[in-house]
This record gives structure tokens, sequence and C-alpha cells, in this order.
């Protein structure tokens, strides 16, 4: 649906343009705080899927009310804005998944894990697996953690804070959870399943929060079958655990 | 000399743990968490984890520093303090003093006056 009645163009209503200034203020103030060195994994990943939503929203913003019709609503505002927000974040959404692996790869490059014994095992355990062998990289973090991403090519992030508190062995078990879980094409998995609950409202029928922590726990089991055992799992899942709990107090 | 980000209630400027963490730290200056851990073992029960987020929260209040290090044992922080003992008492003194002025404004600095005014009196 068209709507005819002629609007002032873009660029000649002050107010789109504000709009549009603010958005790219707020792109260009989220760039540079995740460049800042201190910052939670939770909240890097938040600020990269925010600066690329709002330098992606003039664009749609522009595309939508440039001219003198507005597309999709007949004449009232609202249902073009919400088409605009569902668009902005739909592609923001691509475009973030991909980024974020590649800020975390180019914030960690001067922290390569050259650690030759675990490169090796990493090297022959993803041979196992059947995958590309993961480059290893570390996040300059104290929080014990560990994530994998296989989007463009296979890396594993671990934090320093995880190396201080594991044993080799643990850390072998962290690692070949990781192995699992790009095997699975997990990363993807899990932003489909986020991408699912935001966007969709069928998602209250499909039971995805279960088949993650199947996922999980099969990342889990695969590591134990490979070590032979299930403590080192279990050590370094309740080392991690404390830390955390510690942490609450 | 940096500030130290301490939460003002001073009952909990530092717990027991953080005191026995960093009393560690002033004269060995740069430890590795594991190292904090074994030299804390036999006096106290305590978990690798609790020692890990004391020191954490020791950086996060700029009392001690850390770097990544690469060594035989791997990658890991080295932690080292920002400041010596004496360092820290003046700065924390004079954090609680900034605390009670900010809080109390004219009050907290006539009663300063008054009390070491009298000491300073008594003294002579």
């Amino acid at each position: 649906m068209i709507c005819n009645e002629c609007a002032p163009l873009f660029f000649g209503d002050p107010v789109k343009i504000v709009i549009a200034v603010s958005s790219l203020a707020v792109a260009l103030l989220t760039f540079l705080l995740i460049l800042k060195r201190d910052l939670s994994y939770g909240v890097r990943v938040f600020l990269i899927y925010l600066h690329v939503f709002s330098l992606v929203f003039p664009f749609v913003f522009y595309l939508f009310f440039s001219g003198c019709s507005t597309l999709f609503s007949g004449c009232s505002k609202i249902v073009p804005v919400i088409y605009m927000l569902l668009i902005t974040g739909v592609i923001s959404a691509i475009i973030g998944s991909v980024c974020a692996p590649i800020v975390f790869m180019w914030r960690s490059s001067r922290c390569r894990l050259n650690d030759r014994g675990i490169s090796r095992f990493v090297c022959r355990e993803s041979g196992v697996a059947g995958i590309r062998p993961p480059s290893l990289f570390i996040v300059d973090s104290a929080s014990p953690f560990a994530f994998s991403f296989s989007n463009i090519r296979p890396v594993i992030f671990v934090s320093v804070g995880l190396l201080d508190l594991l044993g080799r062995k643990e850390l072998e078990a962290v690692l070949l959870h990781e192995i699992m879980h790009i095997r699975n094409g997990a990363s993807i998995f899990r932003f489909s399943a986020f991408f699912m609950r935001v966007f969709s409202p069928l998602s209250m029928f499909a039971s995805l929060g279960r088949e993650l922590d199947e996922e999980e726990l099969g990342a889990d089991r695969y590591a134990c079958l490979r070590q032979g055992t299930s403590r080192f799992v279990e050590s370094a899942k309740r080392k991690i655990d404390l830390f955390f709990y510690w942490r609450k107090i | 000399m940096k500030g130290i980000k301490f939460n003002t209630d001073f009952e909990s400027v530092l717990s027991p743990l953080e005191r026995d963490v960093l009393q560690l730290l002033w004269p060995d200056r740069r430890m590795k968490v594991r190292h904090i851990y074994e030299k804390l073992r036999p006096r106290r029960d305590v978990a690798l984890s609790s020692v890990a987020v004391i020191l954490d929260r020791l950086f996060e209040k700029g009392v001690v520093d850390r770097e990544i290090e690469t060594g035989r044992g791997g990658i890991r922080y080295v932690y080292y303090p920002l400041h010596d003992r004496k360092q820290f008492e003046r700065s924390l003194i004079e954090t609680t003093v900034n605390s009670l002025i900010d809080r109390f404004g004219t009050t907290a600095v006539s009663y300063f006056n008054s009390r070491f005014g009298d000491e300073g009196e008594k003294k002579k």
C-alpha cells in the first residue's frame, strides 16, 4: 500500500535529519565504547549489535521516508515505523552475527594462544571431530569463560581467567566441549534461536531452551567420552560455577 | 597518586580475604593467582576460584593491577599492587576524609578543625 499524501523531502525535513544524525552519533559512541579495554563479553556483544543497528537505521529510515510516498502504510505512520524497526533489526542481527567474531578476533589479535601443546591438542581433536582446526584466541578478562564461532572460520576464544583457574586436563575438557559446538554449528543455531525468540511469535511453541541445553549436554558428553572420564568436565564446571557464585556475593 | 575507587561505607573497605591477599602481594610484588592460592591455603580454607574473584575485585577497585604473562605454565595474569602499604593507607584516609566532607560539608570541616585544633593545643 502506498500513501500519496506528500510529505517534505527527506533532506528538507529537520526532524528526519535529526533522527538520522542522532542514530549515527549513537553508532560513533558505541564504536568508541567497543574499543574500550575493560568490557565484559556480554556488554561488548550488546554494543556491537547496537552499533550495527544504529549504523543501518538511517539507511532504512531513508528508504522508507525518502519521497512523497510511505510504503506499506496507507497514511498511517505507526505501521511503517514498526516495519522499519523490524527490517533494521533483521539486517543488523545478520550483520552483527558476522561482525561480532571479527571484532573479538581483532581485539584478541595480539593475544593468540601460542601454546604448542594446546595447539597440537586442538589440531588433533578437530581432526577426530572432522572439522577444520580452529584458531585459538585469548580474551583479556578475569571471568572464566570460553566460546566459539564457526560463522566464517572456526575460532575458539578462551579468557585468561579460565587459564588461571583450570588445570591442563580441565582446559582440554573445555576445548573438546567447544570443538563439539563448532561441529554442531552451535553458534549459528544459537543465533537462529535468539532470532526466533525475538521476532517470531511461534517461538513460544518451540522448545528452543531445551534444545540448547541438550546441545550443551551433548558437548559435555563428547568431552567426557574423548577423555574417558567425566572428572575433568565436572571439576572445570565446579570451578567456573564457584567463581560466578563468589562474584555475585 | 591514582585514587582508589572504594565504596565509601568504610566498614566494607576490605574483606578479610582481600586483606590477606594484599598482605601477600605487598612484599612479593608480582604473583599469579595460583601462587597466591598456594600461599594462602595452609593458613585458611580457601578455593582457587575465590582467590581469582578477590584479585579481580581488587583490580576493579584500583588497588592492584595485572598483566598477561606468557611463561612455562602458559598464559596467566600476574597481579601486583599499585601502591605500597604506606601509600595505600594514605589513599584510604584521603578517600574516607573526602567522602566525609562530601557527605557532611561544613559540619565535617568544622568537626575536623575543632578535633585536630584541640589535639594540637593539648600537645602544645
